[in-house]
C-alpha cells in the first residue's frame, strides 16, 4: 500500500480508443492494492488488475487534462484523461510501482481468497493428475517406465520429479545424456500414441547444437524453423501497433499485418506440429523434438502435436491436462515469459499466446472438434497473466514447490470447470472426432486469420453485431428442454393410461426423437454438399476431392519407420556446432 | 457440334492443384455444352463437369514426359489442370474449347438448349416469381409523390432502361425527355428505392452532359421534383460514385457532374469507386495470389494488399453506407450516378437498399433486388461477364463485388440474412453459366427481342424450389438488427473485410468448415421442429386422456393444471428468441475483482443448476428465461468491462450512433 500516493481522482475521462467522435465517459478513478478501478457516472465499473498492466504512458498535457494510456497484457488499452497534471503524475508513479512486483509473495495469488476451505483447495489442486494422464496414454508399459532419477531435481532442476523414459535407458544413460544436453534437459516422453498398429511417441529434450546423423543410428534430422523468443516479442509488438492504429485503411492493415510477421510465425508453429503428427501417425516413427532449452518452441510443438493426435486434449478437461503436462510440468518459464515479476524484459515473449492462437486457428478450421470455445482460450490467456491463481507462477516445478504454491494459492482449473457452461462449444460433436482421431489441418496461408477477439476483446465497438454462439447455445438448449418435456409427457400418459400401456409403448417407440439423418451421421466436412450448383442432371461435380485420409500419401513417400529428430530453430544450431 | 474436333480422349490425368496427391486418371469428354472428366475405375463414377460458358481461359503448357498439360480457368474460380497423353489430342481439345468457350450468338448459349422438362405454364409461372410492379407496390408506390411513367414504353427515350419507370408525380414527359437528353445514354433519373416511413428515396441516373458550363432546365427541374417528392427534407444529395479526378476528366468530353450552383438545394458528393478496368485488374491480381501453390503468409498478405481488392470492396460498401445513412437517419433523398449508371450505380444502390430494408435480406427479396437494380436497369451482363465473345476490356467483376459486399455483411450480421453463403455462390455461378435466361443480354429490350421468357427458364424459380438448401439456420427475422436498417460498421476497422475463401477457393475442399456448420445447424433446427410437433401430439393425447378420465370420475383437477403449464413450456421455449441474447456477446473475461461478489457467481451457478435439474418443476421454465438474463447482466456488471460495453439491449445501437 505504500506505493499508493493518491487513492481517488474525480472527473477523470475514459476515451474509446477507436471511436471517431471524441466522446468520452467521465467518472472517478480509484487505486486499490490490487486493482485500478474506474466508475463512470452511470456506475459502470472497469477493473484493471495491476498485474495485467504491461505499460503506462503519460502523454503531453492537453487543454482537457493529462492523458494516461495503460496497456495491458490481455491487450486491453485504456486511455484516461486526468484533469490535473499532479494527480496524473501520482497515479502514473503509483502504477509504475504497483505493476512491477519484486517478489512472488506479493503477487495477487497469495492474497486472493475465493473463500474455499483447505480441503477444497487441496482437492482443486488434485483435479489434474499427470500420473493418471500417462496411465491414460498407456504408460508405463513394456517399453516405457517411470524414472525417479530426477526425484530431487538433481539431474535437471527445470524438469518435474516424475519423468517417463524408455525401459532400456538406465540411470547412467540418463545422467550421461543429461550432461550432453542444455540445462540438463535430457530426452523424456511427452506423448505416447497408442493406436491400432501404431506405436510412436513424441519426445522432448533440449539442445545446444543439433544431432549429427552420422553419430546417431537411425535418426533422421529435420529443421523446422520457428523463430526465437526475441523475434516473437517484436513481432507481437508490431502487430499491436497495427491493430491499435485508428483509421487505418484496408491496405495499411494488410501490409502492417504482413510486416509484423505474426501470422507467419503462427503458421510456422502449426506447420511444425503437422510435421510431428505426420511422422507419428503416418510413418509410425517416434520423434524427438527440441529447440534450444526445450521449454518454448518445444512446448508449443509437442502440445499442438498432441492436440492434433488425441481428441482427449480437445475436451475441456483434456486441454487443462495438456497445459499442465507440456507447459507447466516441463518447466515453461511462465513467470519470465509473462513478466510476472519485475525482471529482464528480454525474457518476455508471447510463447504461450502463440500456442493459444494456434489452437484458436484449429477451432476455426474444425468448428466441431473441440469441446471448448474461444472464451475458454481467452480466459486461460487472461489468467496466465493475472497471477490470481498459482498454476502459472514460477518458472518450474521446483520453484513452485519452494513457494508452496499448492498451500498458499488456488488452482485455476476447478474454477474454470465450475463455469464450464460458458466455455462449451455448442457445435462440439464427440462423434466427429472419436478417440485418437487425427486432425489434419490445412496450413495454407489463406486459413490464417487475425484473431480479433484476442486483440480487440475489450474494444466492444469492434465486435460483430450479432453473436452466433449464444444463438446456437439457445438452439441446443431449446432442444434439450423439448426432449425433457416429451419425456415428462410420455411418463404422464403412461401413468394415466395404465391399462393400455402396451399400445402406448409401441407408439412411443415409433415417435421417439426422429433425429434427422444429418445429426445421426457425424456431419463431418468430408460429406460436404458441393458448393457449386449441381447441374440439371443428378451428378456430383467433382473439383479436387481430397482423399479422405490425406496422410496416406505420405506413407508412400516415406516407408521406413525410424525415429526422427526435429529441431525447431533456424540455423542457430548450426552456428553452435 | 461442328466445333468439337475431339469428342473423347482417354487416359487423361486430372491434377490436384493444391495438394501433392496423385492425379486421377480418366476419360475426357467434350459435349456441346460441357467438358466432362470421368475418373477411371471408381465405383461411384466420379465426374467433373465444366460448362463451356464458365471457361474464362485455356492454356496449353509445355509438354512434359507424362503428356501435354492443359490448364482451364473458370469464371467461378475453379481451376482445372489436365494432362493429355498425346500432344495432338491436347491441341484438338484446346482448339475446340477455345471456340466453344466463346460463343458468338446468343442462340449458342446453354439456356437455349437446357431443358428443365417443365411445361409451358410452369415455365411462365417461374418467370412470374419476381414481379417488379409488386415490388414497387410493396415500397408503397405509386402514391402521392411518385407515379409510374410510360414514357419509355417502346424504349423510345432510353433503350437500356426498362419500359416501366417510376418518377416524381410532378414530372411531365417533357421534363423526362429533356432531362434524358442531358444525360449519358439518356439514362435520366428514375426511382430505385423508396422509404415509405419518411418519404426519402434513392434515385439513379447516368452522369449529366454538363461539360464545363452546359445547363439543362429540364434536368434541373427533374432534380427539384425529386427533392420535393420528399417534403420533409429541404435538400437532395447527389452522389457521384466515381473518383473526383475521373469525373473531372469526363467534363472535357462534354460529360461530368452537377454544378451545385445550377441546381437548387443539392449537396454534391464524390465517393471514389474505381472503374471497371481497375476492378478487373484487381481481381486478376488477387486470383494470382489464390493460384500460388503454397504461398507463404507474406506472399498471401502482401498479394492480397497489393491486389487492392478488399480496398475496392470497402469503397463500395462505404458508398452504400453513406446513402443508407442519408435516407434512414437524415431523411434526405439521394440521386446516385457514376458514368453510365449501370455498374457502380447498381452496386451502390443495391448495397444501400440491402442495408435499409430487411426484405432484401430474405431469399425472395434478394432475388427482387437483383432483378430491380441489376437486371431491369440494364446492367450489361453480357459484356461484363463475357457471355458472348466480345471486347475483353468490357469484362469486369461488377456483380461479383456486390455479392462479396453481401457476404462481408453476412459475416458481420450472421443472423440478419435468410439465405446462406451457398446461395450467393450459386447466384455468382449462374451469372456466368448462361443456363438460365435471367442474366442474358445487356438490357431488357434485348431480352424481349430474344424472347427470353418464352425460350429459357428463370433461375429464381429454380432456386426457389431448392430453397431449403439456401436457408441460414441462424436467421432471426425478429431480431432488432434484422428488422430495421443495418448499421454496418462505419469506423475504419478494416480487418473486418476478409478474404472470401468460400468464393475464391471454394474448390479446394477441406478449407471450408462454415458450410458444414450451416448444414449441421439446419439439422438441429429440423430436430427442434420435429420435437415440437411430437410434443404437440403428446399434449393432445394427454388432453384427450384427461377428458375421458374426467368424464369417468370428475376429480384430479391438480394434474390438469400441470398439463396447462406444460403446454406453456413449449411456447416459452420458442420465445427464447429475444434480442437480448446478443448483448451477451463475447464479453470481456475479467479476472476476479474484489467487487465481483462471489455470491453473484454462486447465484449464477445455482441458476444453471436449476436449468439442468431434470426434476423440472414445470414452473421452472420461467426461471430459465431469467437465468439467461442473469448471465448477460452479470457479465457486464462484474467489472472488467469498459463502460461502453453496456449490457442493455440497445447497446449495439448506442455504440453505433457514437461512431
Amino acid at each position: 500500500m505504500e506505493h499508493i500516493r493518491t487513492t481517488k481522482v474525480e472527473q477523470v475521462k475514459l476515451l474509446d480508443r477507436f471511436s471517431t467522435s471524441n466522446k468520452s465517459l467521465t467518472g472517478t478513478l480509484y487505486l486499490t492494492a490490487t486493482h485500478l478501478l474506474f466508475i463512470d457516472s452511470s456506475q459502470r465499473e472497469t477493473w484493471i488488475l495491476h498485474h495485467h498492466i504491461a505499460a503506462v504512458e503519460k502523454l503531453p498535457l492537453t487543454t482537457s487534462g493529462c492523458p494516461l494510456v495503460i496497456q495491458c497484457k490481455n491487450f486491453r488499452v485504456v486511455h484516461f484523461v486526468v484533469p490535473r497534471e499532479r494527480d496524473c503524475h501520482d497515479i502514473y508513479n503509483s502504477l509504475l510501482q504497483l505493476s512491477r512486483t519484486a517478489k512472488y509473495e506479493e503477487l495477487y495469488a497469495f492474497s486472493y481468497n475465493p473463500k474455499q476451505n483447505e480441503s477444497e483447495q487441496v482437492k482443486g489442486w488434485q483435479l489434474i493428475d499427470l500420473a493418471e494422464e500417462y496411465k491414460r496414454m498407456g504408460v508405463p508399459n513394456d517399453n516405457w517406465q517411470l524414472s525417479d532419477a530426477n526425484r530431487d531435481y538433481k539431474i535437471c532442476e527445470t524438469y518435474p520429479r516424475e519423468l517417463y523414459v524408455p525401459r532400456t535407458a538406465s540411470k547412467p544413460i540418463i545422467v550421461g545424456s543429461s550432461k550432453f544436453r542444455s540445462k540438463g534437459r535430457f530426452p523424456v516422453l511427452s506423448y505416447y500414441h497408442k493406436n491400432k498398429e501404431l506405436n510412436a511417441m513424441a519426445n522432448r529434450a533440449a539442445g545446444k547444437g543439433y544431432e549429427n546423423e552420422d553419430n546417431y543410428s537411425n535418426i533422421r534430422f529435420q529443421f523446422v524453423g520457428i523463430e526465437n523468443i526475441h523475434v516473437m516479442r517484436s513481432s507481437l509488438q508490431k502487430l499491436l501497433e497495427v491493430s491499435g492504429t485508428k483509421g487505418l485503411s484496408v491496405n495499411d492493415f494488410l501490409s502492417g499485418l504482413e510486416n509484423s510477421g505474426w501470422l507467419r510465425h503462427i503458421k510456422a508453429v502449426l506447420d511444425a506440429a503437422v510435421f510431428l503428427v505426420k511422422a507419428i501417425a503416418v510413418e509410425s516413427a517416434s520423434v524427438l523434438v527440441h529447440c534450444s532449452d526445450g521449454w518454448d518452441r518445444t512446448s508449443q510443438v509437442c502440445s499442438l502435436g498432441a492436440l492434433l493426435l488425441d481428441s482427449y486434449y480437445r475436451t475441456i478437461k483434456g486441454f487443462m491436462v495438456l497445459i499442465e503436462k507440456d507447459w507447466i510440468s516441463f518447466g515453461h518459464k511462465f513467470s519470465d515469459r509473462c513478466g510476472h515479476l519485475d525482471g529482464d524484459p528480454k525474457e518476455i515473449s508471447p510463447v504461450f499466446t502463440q500456442f493459444l492462437e494456434s489452437v484458436w486457428n484449429l477451432t476455426e478450421q474444425f468448428p466441431r472438434a473441440f469441446e471448448y470455445n474461444e472464451a475458454f482460450l481467452l480466459q486461460i490467456h487472461e489468467h496466465v497473466h493475472s497471477c490470481q491463481f498459482g498454476n502459472f507462477l514460477g518458472n518450474c516445478q521446483k520453484e513452485r514447490e519452494e513457494l508452496k504454491i499448492k498451500e498458499k494459492t488456488y488452482s485455476l482449473w476447478p474454477f474454470l470447470l465450475d463455469e464450464q457452461k460458458k466455455y462449451q462449444n455448442p457445435l462440439y460433436s464427440p462423434d466427429f472426432s472419436p478417440e485418437l482421431t487425427l486432425l489434419e489441418p490445412s496450413t495454407v496461408s489463406f486459413n490464417f486469420k487475425f484473431w480479433r477477439n484476442m486483440y480487440h476483446q475489450f474494444d466492444r465497438s469492434m465486435h460483430p453485431r450479432q453473436s452466433v454462439l449464444n444463438l446456437i447455445m439457445d438452439m441446443s438448449e431449446q432442444n434439450k428442454q423439448l426432449e425433457e418435456d416429451i419425456k415428462k409427457l410420455e411418463a404422464k400418459i403412461k401413468q394415466r393410461n395404465g391399462q393400455s400401456a402396451a399400445v402406448l409403448v409401441k407408439e412411443h417407440q415409433q415417435s421417439v426423437h426422429p433425429t434427422p439423418t444429418a445429426l445421426k451421421t457425424p456431419p463431418c466436412f468430408k460429406k460436404e454438399q458441393p458448393l457449386i450448383p449441381v447441374n440439371d442432371v443428378v451428378r456430383t461435380i467433382e473439383g479436387s476431392n481430397t482423399a479422405d485420409n490425406r496422410y496416406s500419401e505420405f506413407v508412400e513417400e516415406f516407408s521406413k519407420a525410424e525415429p526422427a529428430v526435429v529441431s525447431l530453430e533456424y540455423g542457430v544450431a548450426r552456428m553452435t556446432c | 457440334m461442328e466445333h468439337i474436333r475431339m469428342p473423347k480422349v482417354e487416359n487423361v490425368q486430372l491434377l490436384d492443384r493444391l495438394s501433392s496427391r496423385k492425379a486421377a486418371l480418366g476419360t475426357l469428354y467434350l459435349t456441346a455444352t460441357h467438358v466432362i472428366f470421368v475418373e477411371n475405375g471408381s465405383e461411384t463414377r466420379k465426374e467433373t463437369w465444366v460448362l463451356h460458358s464458365q471457361i474464362s481461359s485455356i492454356e496449353k503448357q509445355a509438354t512434359t514426359a507424362s503428356g501435354c498439360p492443359l490448364l482451364i480457368r473458370c469464371k467461378n474460380f475453379q481451376v482445372i489442370q489436365l494432362v493429355i497423353p498425346q500432344e495432338r489430342d491436347c491441341h484438338d481439345i484446346y482448339i475446340s474449347l477455345i471456340r466453344l468457350a466463346r460463343p458468338v450468338k446468343y442462340e449458342e448459349l446453354y439456356c437455349f438448349s437446357f431443358n428443365l422438362k417443365l411445361d409451358k405454364e410452369e415455365r411462365e409461372q417461374g418467370w412470374k416469381l419476381v414481379d417488379l410492379n409488386e415490388e414497387y407496390n410493396r415500397m408503397g408506390i405509386p402514391n402521392n409523390y411518385w407515379q409510374i411513367s410510360d414514357v419509355n414504353r417502346d424504349y423510345g427515350v432510353c433503350d437500356s432502361y426498362p419500359t416501366e419507370l417510376y418518377v416524381p408525380k410532378s414530372v411531365t414527359a417533357h421534363i423526362i425527355v429533356g432531362s434524358s437528353k442531358f444525360r449519358s445514354r439518356r439514362r435520366f433519373p428514375a426511382l430505385s428505392y423508396y422509404c415509405k416511413c419518411n418519404n426519402a428515396s434513392i434515385c439513379r441516373s447516368s452522369q449529366p452532359l454538363s461539360g464545363f458550363s452546359a445547363r439543362c432546365l429540364e434536368d434541373e427541374q427533374m432534380l427539384q421534383a425529386i427533392r420535393k417528392a420528399n417534403p420533409g427534407s429541404d435538400f437532395l444529395y447527389v452522389v457521384d460514385t466515381r473518383p473526383k479526378l475521373n469525373a473531372m476528366a469526363n467534363r472535357a468530353a462534354g460529360k461530368g457532374y452537377e454544378n451545385e450552383d445550377n441546381y437548387s438545394n443539392i449537396k454534391f458528393q464524390f465517393i471514389g469507386i474505381e472503374n471497371i478496368h481497375v476492378m478487373r485488374n484487381s481481381l486478376q491480381k488477387m486470383l494470382e495470389v489464390c493460384d500460388l501453390k503454397s504461398p507463404s503468409m507474406s506472399d498471401f498478405l502482401w498479394g492480397l494488399e497489393n491486389s487492392g481488392w478488399l480496398k475496392h470492396i470497402k469503397a463500395i460498401m462505404d458508398a452504400g453506407i453513406f446513402i443508407a445513412k442519408a435516407v434512414a437517419e437524415e431523411g434526405v433523398s439521394v440521386l446516385v450516378h457514376c458514368s453510365d449508371g449501370w455498374d457502380r450505380t447498381a452496386q451502390v444502390c443495391s448495397v444501400a437498399s440491402l442495408l435499409l430494408d430487411p426484405y432484401y435480406r430474405t431469399m425472395k427479396g434478394f432475388m427482387v433486388l437483383i432483378e430491380k437494380d441489376w437486371v431491369s436497369f440494364g446492367h450489361k451482363f453480357n459484356h461484363r461477364y463475357g457471355n458472348l465473345d466480345g471486347d475483353p476490356k468490357e469484362i469486369s467483376p461488377v456483380i461479383d463485388q456486390f455479392i462479396e459486399c453481401v457476404w462481408q455483411l453476412m459475416e458481420q450480421f450472421p443472423c440478419a440474412f435468410e439465405f446462406n453463403e451457398r446461395f450467393l455462390i450459386h447466384i455468382q455461378h449462374h451469372v456466368y453459366s448462361c443456363q438460365f435466361g435471367n442474366f442474358l443480354c445487356n438490357s431488357q429490350k434485348e431480352r424481349r427481342e430474344l424472347k427470353i421468357q418464352e425460350r429459357t427458364y428463370s433461375l429464381w424459380a429454380h432456386m426457389w424450389k431448392s430453397r431449403a438448401d439456401y436457408l441460414n439456420p441462424l436467421y432471426r427475422s425478429d431480431h432488432s438488427q434484422t428488422q430495421g436498417t443495418m448499421h454496418a460498421q462505419i469506423a475504419p476497422f478494416n480487418f473486418l473485410y476478409k478474404f472470401w475463401s468460400g468464393m475464391y477457393n471454394h474448390f479446394e475442399k477441406g478449407l471450408h468448415p462454415r458450410q458444414s456448420v450451416t448444414d449441421y445447424l439446419m439439422a438441429v433446427k429440423e430436430e427442434t421442429q420435429q420435437l415440437e410437433e411430437e410434443l404437440e401430439v403428446l399434449q393432445e393425447r394427454l388432453a384427450n386422456l384427461q377428458k375421458s378420465h374426467l368424464n369417468g370420475n370428475k376429480v384430479k383437477s391438480k394434474q390438469q393444471d400441470q398439463s396447462k403449464q406444460l403446454g406453456l413450456s413449449t411456447s416459452n421455449n420458442s420465445l427464447a428468441n429475444t434480442p437480448q441474447e446478443y448483448s451477451n456477446d463475447l464479453k470481456s473475461f475479467p479476472s476476479r475483482s474484489p467487487s465481483q461478489g462471489d455470491e453473484e457467481d454462486s447465484a449464477l451457478i445455482l441458476t444453471q443448476d436449476n436449468l439442468k435439474s431434470s426434476d423440472l418443476d414445470l414452473s421452472a421454465n420461467s426461471d430459465q428465461e431469467s437465468g439467461v438474463e442473469d448471465l448477460s447482466c452479470r457479465s457486464s456488471s462484474a467489472g472488467g468491462c469498459l463502460p461502453s460495453e453496456d449490457s442493455g439491449k440497445d447497446s449495439d445501437e448506442a455504440v453505433f450512433l457514437a461512431v
